[in-house]
């Protein structure tokens, strides 16, 4: 799509006979826009199939005011890739991806022109396993179910993750707001990190989630998600996470796997962990409820577990 | 339909229009007839089969609806209009399937494909 306020409806894009692709074209892209900066495409009802081929895009939206809204997608590559000021992800269904949902700023990356900021994912029902065509070094590490990289004011609220082999949400942005989302039987919940992009990571609220049974999904070897971990803050600041519940979470025996953890790397400041739940079953695996490395001076209050590390952060 | 001649001259209108294009696009087939429908608000609406779509698209006015037919489109497609709404039969198989262009080699460059149709957008 090339022109503005351009949409597709109500059609299958069947991606399972595409060619191979090659270093110099590593994508072949379902629907999307070719104009670096249209405005409100919509893409809605449509259904994009892959067959876990490398490379493969479901839909890919740059510009502003953009909407994906109510279609299937699974089988692919990146599934939904949005690089939009004020875009909608809603109310949409996809299984067996690599990376599911990917919001991303594509000038701060270094990979084109396109921006994104104010970006809306919300209602949607995701669910593993992942499946990175050529392995973690080739897709997979690092990314997650949804992935949100430097784009300010974004929102993902009242989605549903099941059973994926990495991170279910992960963000490095600032202005971010993750919230009601029910993350079951994944390799991690959230990962809210500072992971050098500009502007760094921060200013955000975490509240109000279900994560469970992390680790029940098996990790990918190198990729980010490897501890099992209900919700981390690595070296983000200004974050409160606020009124989450962190239930049932299990890992392998000899691993390490905690609830809540707030991580080292000397950016993070006034972080504030409060009145969340957390009740791991932790089996034969090493680990706490809330996990905080004695960097800064995160305030932990009003939550309700047994163990954390250091002692007292329970209360 | 595209592959070789359109990719030479997406090179050249590219390179011409120094547009910088992120990712690309869509696809489609060849099978039927090109029928006007009543006007939508804001413009017409074309329903055409897999035949007809490529010369639906070439005309396309700003704000025209393309209803495409149940069937499977086998050839690339771009919306080069503004406000042109692309509307399927169906997401089921059975539905409005677009696939892959079956005359496109290997490895075709589908991005430079994507570009020329952007450049060349009026």
């Amino acid at each position: 799509m090339g022109g503005n306020g351009d949409r597709v409806t109500n059609l299958r894009v069947d991606l399972s006979a595409s060619p191979a692709v090659t270093p110099a074209n590593p994508f072949n892209t379902g629907i999307g826009t070719t104009s670096p900066a249209p405005t409100g495409t919509r893409v809605d009802h449509v259904a994009v199939v892959g067959n876990g081929a490398p490379g493969l895009v479901g839909t890919f939206v740059a510009g502003s005011d953009g909407t994906i809204r109510g279609s299937v997608l699974s089988g692919l590559t990146n599934a939904v890739t949005v690089a939009v000021n004020g875009a909608t992800v809603e109310g949409n269904t996809l299984s067996a991806d690599c990376s599911d949902v990917f919001v991303l700023d594509l000038s701060a990356l270094g990979l084109g022109a396109a921006t994104a900021s104010h970006v809306t994912v919300q209602d949607n029902t995701i669910t593993g396993p992942e499946a990175c065509p050529g392995g973690p070094a080739a897709y997979g590490a690092g990314y997650g179910a949804i992935t949100v990289f430097h784009a300010p004011y974004s929102t993902v609220r009242d989605n549903t993750v099941t059973g994926v082999n990495d991170i279910a949400i992960g963000a490095d942005t600032q202005h971010l707001t993750v919230q009601g989302n029910t993350l079951r039987n994944d390799c991690l919940g959230i990962a809210f990190s500072d992971l050098g992009l500009p502007d760094g990571a921060g200013t955000a609220t975490v509240a109000g989630n279900e994560v469970q049974g992390t680790g029940t999904a098996a990790c990918y070897p190198g990729g980010y998600g490897t501890l099992a971990t209900g919700i981390r803050i690595d070296g983000a600041t200004n974050t409160t996470v606020v009124g989450n519940e962190v239930h049932k979470t299990v890992a392998a025996p000899g691993s390490t796997v905690n609830g809540i953890v707030v991580d080292d790397l000397p950016k993070s400041a006034n972080d504030q962990v409060v009145a969340n739940e957390v009740h791991l079953t932790l089996g034969s695996a090493a680990g706490y409820d809330l996990f905080w490395d004695g960097s800064d001076s995160p305030i932990f209050r009003h939550n309700e577990c047994k163990t954390s590390s250091p002692a007292g952060l329970c209360s | 339909m595209i592959c070789a001649p359109v990719r030479r001259r997406a090179r050249r209108r590219a390179r011409r229009a120094s547009l910088a294009v992120a990712l690309a696009t869509i696809a489609t087939v060849a099978a039927a007839g090109v029928t006007a429908g009543p006007a939508a608000a804001g413009g017409a609406v074309v329903v055409v089969g897999p035949a007809g779509l490529p010369a639906a698209l070439a005309g396309a006015s700003p704000g025209e609806t393309i209803v495409l037919e149940p069937g499977v489109y086998a050839e690339a497609v771009s919306i080069a209009k503004d406000n042109v709404t692309l509307v399927g039969s169906g997401s089921g198989a059975g539905g409005t399937v677009l696939t892959w262009p079956r005359r496109c080699p290997s490895g075709a460059p589908w991005s430079a494909w994507a570009a020329t149709v952007t450049a060349s957008r009026t």
